[in-house]
């Protein structure tokens, strides 16, 4: 495989996968999909059979994604693709950062958290920075 | 606030608040006064020195005491800072920093004036309590159009802190709700039979008491892992996540009332005593 087609099948995976629900956008902060800007000046990782890629794509909401009705809104989606070649039909191991689309999109996560059996201990602790001050 | 392990409460300090305002129009009107200049703080008024609220942690023996909730209610709710003078300030919205600091007080991700919220929340019930116009003052010894019970509850977590005033001129009544952002620490039973401070009560079958609080709800809520986004696809099937945990409930459907400390209500309330 070489590093052109990594990118490229990558590249595909992506806007097949992504482009119904959000599709290609440009302004100052992106444009559709790009290896991320912290990789371009290098080969991506990858030996014959499989390589890793990481890009950015930024884009607009405009279809159901998952729960989540079109919004309009601009966003860029992160992610790392390891594509694995050696099967007849490539594999795409993507890590995307979920979270961060959800937030884009207006979701908040529950900002409880649900236990069996509450820690007393824990739900006295205060604020993050006052555990780091000790 | 207490430790809370429901989703709505109100638990010792709004019974407290409740029974304030209700003992009498021209209290609930002194306490108005009081909540109208902006310039007084909150937690210097009456209702935090309430002696029904003080008690000694049995665990910690940590005393909660008029002093102790002072600052609570001015750190962890208004997201104030104690001066160097001993007196309490609110912090500017230059302090807000989305990595370092992005809360007031202990609201998780929530940066907001909550002591305004709070204020103006109360001005309005008691002004509809009351029958009175917003802003209107009530002359001395003049005699009052009405005076509502006030219903106070607090729902948590939300995005942000407000408040709500809801009244019902059929019953008589004012009901407030505080929704709040998530605090730090906070936890919620997932299996809402064993409480926490105390065992609720389980499938009431009357309701004689002066005061209740029922929560209906299965025995169990369980957390479903959803689909591994990284489990490898073919050439654009990503596998996409839903937006936050599911929740699946299990067992009998109960009715539960929880003890006041965890948010329920006692049976006659909690008196407001100075």
């Amino acid at each position: 495989m070489t590093v052109e087609g990594a990118i490229d099948l990558v590249r595909d995976d992506v806007i097949r996968g992504l482009s119904p629900a959000f599709e290609p956008f440009s302004d100052e902060d992106g444009d559709g999909f790009e290896v991320a800007k912290d990789f371009r000046d290098i080969e991506v990782v990858s030996n014959d059979q499989i390589a890793s890629v990481v890009w950015t794509y930024r884009c607009r909401h405009v279809d159901w994604f998952t729960n989540a009705p079109p919004s309009g809104a601009a966003l860029t989606i992160r992610g790392t693709t390891t594509v694995d070649t050696r099967p007849d039909d490539p594999l795409y191991h993507r890590y995307i950062d979920w979270l961060a689309v959800y937030t884009a999109l207006g979701y908040t996560l529950y900002q409880r958290q649900m236990v069996d059996v509450p820690d007393r201990e824990i739900i006295n602790s205060g604020r993050p920075e006052e555990r780091l001050e000790g | 606030m207490p430790l809370m392990p429901y989703q709505l409460e109100k638990g010792p300090i709004w019974s407290v608040v409740e029974s304030a305002l209700g003992a009498g129009p021209q209290e609930a009107y002194d306490l108005l006064e009081l909540l109208r200049d902006k310039k007084h703080q909150i937690s210097d008024g009456p209702l935090v020195k309430s002696k029904t609220l003080d008690y000694t942690d049995p665990k910690t023996g940590a005393k909660v005491t008029a002093q102790t909730r002072g600052d609570h209610l001015n750190q962890d709710w208004f997201g104030m800072v104690k001066q160097p003078s001993g007196t309490w300030a609110k912090e500017p919205d230059s302090a807000f920093d989305p990595q370092t600091h992005p809360s007031t007080g202990f609201w998780i991700n929530y940066w907001g004036d909550v002591e305004e919220i709070v204020r103006e929340t109360f001005v309005r019930a008691i002004e509809v309590s009351l029958g009175l116009h917003h802003g209107q003052t009530h002359p001395s010894r003049g005699r009052f159009r009405r005076h509502w019970p006030v219903s106070i509850f607090l729902k948590c977590p939300t995005p942000w802190f407000e408040g709500w005033v809801t009244w019902n001129a059929h019953a008589g009544e004012v009901v407030v709700h505080f929704l709040v952002p998530g605090n730090y620490g906070s936890q919620v039973l997932k299996q809402p039979k064993t409480g926490l401070t105390g065992v609720p009560g389980v499938n009431p079958d009357t309701a004689d008491a002066t005061y209740g609080m029922w929560l209906v709800t299965h025995e169990q809520h369980n957390r479903v892992d959803g689909v591994v986004t990284t489990d490898p696809g073919t050439a654009g099937v990503i596998h996409a996540p839903s937006a936050g945990a599911i929740l699946k409930d299990s067992g009998d459907l109960i009715v539960l009332a929880p003890v006041e400390t965890d948010g329920g209500v006692a049976p006659n309330g909690r008196a407001f005593v100075p």
